[in-house]
């Protein structure tokens, strides 16, 4: 058995200061890759406060004349999934916001972990260095949609910075980039003569309008104790409860 | 013509006129866009602490009407069929909700002088107690003005059924909601007659 007594460090010697600058290197690097480490595969929730919500009416992929809302501000409940140190997705909490709804505890939209979306083009990825990052999710139909809800070609995007302190993370003002946006109320049925295949009875919704698109606020999350790699596999979020 | 004539003349045309100006606005529907500012609402928990979904600051826009029934009541009515956001409901909907006089507990009036008058809507629940909204009106020809009126409700006040957020009855917070000033086009219906159409007052 070799055992090995530390050498008292001599603090005037000439080879401390190289140790100290090999250390600190040591330490960035370890400090730098936990903050990765500190994301992956956890879950976040908060309050998203949205304003500058300018919306219009649809009826059937109709504008109408009603209802328009200027100038709205509304917040919504949100949670964040990191699933590694690269993507990230976005759960709405249903159960939260309607919870007399007969829904899914959660809408999830962000990466594909599973590919199961080929009609789509996802990218929803994210870097943290030291505390800080960046994220960027995108949205591209590849396909249209057999329902009649989207094109091929249709894109979102929203972009921004953000930082982690311990267990708070916060999300600063997020850009958002789309040719159109629409938020669809209506359903979709199944086609009594074609079990399986489904149709949009009637495109029902609202339009974001005007020249400006909502603006996100900065946001603070706090950590929960749920992992993505778990929550995945309860039913309500990913799949039907 | 003397001064006794001349009187007599002014006091029969001040009754003519008097009496035009009710009857302009009588037994007539007049539609619009009524703009409202200031919506500041917020769902409720049941231990009556704010939830999900909450909307602040926000103005909207309602398809409303005007029914004057007569020379002194009116009512509302909100279109439903001219609203774009209630998806496969719509079908199964009347054509407006009435809200007005007529109904019990409801006192809407109305007075026109010449040109111009005043109008006042109040309605009392035992529970919730009394909400009210008045304000002024000017008349001319096929166009009827409103002023901007600032609704006025006990603070605890839940806003009745129809506004809803996500289903939730919801509790208006901060400032009250104001309604703006609004250009009202007379229509050619009559209440007298569309109060009989299936889908207004009755279930189509």
């Amino acid at each position: 058995m070799i055992t090995t007594t530390p050498r008292p460090i001599n603090p005037h010697h000439p080879g401390t200061l190289v140790r100290r600058i090999v250390l600190g290197g040591v330490l960035a690097f370890a400090f730098g890759c936990p903050g990765h480490a500190q994301l992956a595969d956890t879950i976040w929730e908060g309050t998203q406060v949205i304003r500058n919500v300018n919306v219009q009416g649809m009826r059937d992929r109709l504008l109408m004349d009603y209802p328009v809302v200027i100038g709205g501000r509304t917040s919504f409940p949100f949670e964040i999934w990191f699933w590694d140190e690269t993507h990230f997705g976005i759960v709405f909490r249903n159960d939260r916001f309607d919870p007399a709804r007969n829904s899914r505890k959660g809408e999830y939209e962000g990466w594909d972990y599973n590919n199961s979306e080929p009609e789509f083009s996802r990218s929803f990825t994210y870097t943290l260095r030291s505390g800080k990052g960046t994220f960027l999710g995108r949205n591209l139909r590849l396909a249209n949609s057999p329902w009649g809800w989207g094109y091929a070609g249709q894109m979102s995007q929203y972009s921004g910075k953000f930082s982690v302190k311990g267990s708070k993370l916060t999300t600063q003002k997020v850009v958002l980039l789309t040719d159109s946006w629409d938020l669809q109320t209506g359903q979709a049925y199944e086609d009594p003569a074609n079990p399986g295949e489904y149709f949009a009875q009637r495109f029902d919704g609202v339009r974001f309008i005007g020249n400006k698109y909502p603006v996100f606020e900065n946001t603070v999350w706090t950590k929960t104790n749920r992992k993505p790699s778990l929550a995945k596999d309860e039913p309500g979020y990913l799949t039907d409860p | 013509m003397s001064w006794f004539r001349r009187i007599l003349l002014w006091v029969v045309l001040g009754f003519v006129l008097h009496g035009s100006g009710y009857s302009q606005l009588a037994d007539t529907i007049w539609e619009g866009t009524q703009w409202i500012s200031s919506i500041n609402m917020v769902s409720l928990k049941p231990d009556g602490s704010a939830n999900f979904p909450s909307l602040l600051g926000a103005r909207f826009n309602l398809p409303l009407e005007i029914w004057f029934w007569d020379n002194t009541h009116f009512g509302i009515v909100f279109r439903n069929d001219r609203w774009g956001f209630d998806g496969g409901r719509l079908n199964r909907m009347r054509k407006g909700e009435y809200s007005g006089h007529g109904d019990e507990f409801k006192n809407y009036t109305y007075r026109l002088k010449g040109k111009a008058g005043t109008f006042s809507a109040r309605e009392y629940d035992d529970y919730f107690g009394l909400e009210s909204y008045a304000g002024r009106l000017v008349l001319q020809g096929n166009k009827l003005t409103t002023d901007r009126v600032t609704y006025a409700a006990p603070t605890s006040r839940y806003l009745d059924g129809s506004a809803t957020l996500a289903n939730f009855p919801c509790k208006q917070i901060g400032k009250l909601p104001v309604f703006d000033k609004t250009v009202w086009t007379k229509t050619n219906r009559k209440p007298s007659i569309a109060k009989d159409e299936p889908g207004y007052l009755t279930d189509p």
